[in-house]
């Protein structure tokens, strides 16, 4: 993915952090709090194993393998 | 060293959601938030869980995306930052206040400790026995992103499970994470009241393990090899850092003492103490053209002072919690001395961490 791609991907993360909130917030006010449950359930049912099958697809594909580290800048004195 | 303390900086989205995840969600994300939930009710995602995510997005897209792009390879811990920024006599002393955060892990342990009593009958004591790796600042901002905003759903329910529990238990429990502890063995089923003990556990030591592992790189790396023996090979360093993991494991164990009460005020106190230190001498450091090691030195210095003065010996006086009255006050002594002694300073060798 580009830089430029990136950045517009994490817009939408940020926006979906206030869209969750906004919804924990205030819909128990409007709706009770069943909407909220189910809700809750799903996205925390969805994000755990997503992150998992993604960081195990990571690992597969050789993030963890050592390679030769690069020449790094000295520390200064 | 670089691949030890940040994998090299290879890893990518998914890794860092994990990593970041399992460093910053702990106990106190599950029985903490739960206590607030059974104490304070709902309340608490509006004064804590959303206002917690949101707060933390200019470090998800500012801060962090900035540091990893801007700051040189050699610096991996957040005393080099310092000494980046400014110099070694502020990295000295933030790594020594850095490590007072141990006392937090304390609290994530007895949470486990608890449980373990409960379920095991065992007396307490006898139960207890990741930005900058990432490949680049845009891989930051999206990984960052993504896990506040499953952080908030995972809190969200956290709270409403404290609420059950006071709804449940409210007037037989003598504390909150009793109550908290008696809904989960009472409402899940029996495989799972197994498996959320076995996820307490893991979020625990994520985060505390990486905690030591910071604690033991502050004392052996930055402080020893730092200022007493700078010809110290890196293998030994490691070895040193082992060591240091096993005694600030023990010290962390004994700290267990001062939470034997609950662990709701952890976060409070640990987490604001490090912010009432931290906050102004890192992000001026990073943004602010005036800055000064004398003016981080002494913000750092007063802040860790003030922070245990307003709030253990004064007990918040006007109900001003500590964090609030040391950021503010910590602020201001920081633009002050940075303004006297910015000229002064900015002759010799600040470092060169004026980041464009």
């Amino acid at each position: 993915m580009r830089d430029k791609t990136k950045g517009k991907v994490a817009i939408v993360c940020v926006v979906i952090i206030f869209i969750l909130s906004g919804i924990y917030l205030f819909v128990p006010w409007v709706g009770g709090y069943n909407w909220v449950g189910w809700l809750l359930a799903i996205t925390n049912l969805l994000a755990g194993p997503l992150t998992l099958i993604a960081y195990l697809n990571e690992v597969r594909k050789g993030v963890f393998k050592e390679n030769q580290e690069p020449q790094t800048e000295e520390t200064p004195e | 060293m670089k691949s030890f303390f940040v994998a090299s900086r290879r890893l990518t989205v998914p890794i860092v959601i994990g990593v970041a995840a399992a460093g910053w969600y702990d106990s106190w994300t599950i029985v903490g938030l739960a206590e607030c939930g059974y104490t304070m009710g709902i309340v608490t995602l509006l004064i804590f869980v959303a206002p917690e995510a949101i707060l933390r997005l200019p470090l998800a897209v500012i801060i962090g995306p900035h540091v990893r792009d801007k700051i040189p390879d050699w610096v991996v811990t957040v005393p080099d930052m310092m000494a980046y920024l400014y110099s070694k006599k502020v990295k000295l002393i933030s790594a020594v206040t850095y490590i007072a955060n141990l006392l937090y892990d304390s609290a994530l342990l007895c949470a486990i400790a608890e449980v373990l009593k409960l379920v095991t009958g065992m007396p307490m004591l006898w139960s207890l026995a990741i930005s900058a790796a990432a490949q680049s600042g845009a891989d930051i901002k999206i990984a960052y992103s993504l896990m506040l905003s499953m952080g908030v759903s995972f809190s969200a329910v956290m709270v409403f499970a404290g609420m059950a529990a006071v709804a449940f238990f409210g007037d037989v429990a003598a504390s909150p994470s009793e109550g908290f502890w008696a809904l989960v063995f009472s409402v899940l089923p029996v495989g799972f009241r197994g498996l959320f003990v076995a996820a307490l556990c893991a979020a625990v030591m994520s985060t505390v393990s990486s905690d030591w592992l910071l604690f033991a790189t502050c004392a052996v790396n930055d402080i020893y090899r730092g200022f007493l023996r700078p010809q110290m090979s890196e293998a030994s360093t490691v070895v040193g850092m082992r060591v240091a993991v096993v005694v600030f494991g023990v010290i962390c164990t004994i700290g267990t003492m001062f939470w034997a009460d609950g662990i709701a005020n952890a976060w409070y106190y640990l987490g604001g103490f490090l912010f009432a230190m931290f906050f102004i001498p890192i992000t001026c450091g990073l943004f602010y053209k005036k800055k000064s090691a004398s003016g981080a030195l002494w913000c750092i210095v007063y802040s860790a002072f003030m922070y245990v003065l307003w709030e253990f010996v004064l007990g918040c006086p006007f109900a001003v919690p500590s964090s609030l009255f040391v950021s503010v006050t910590g602020a201001v002594i920081y633009f002050i001395v940075c303004n006297a002694t910015y000229k002064k300073e900015s002759g010799g060798q600040l470092g060169s961490g004026a980041v464009e």
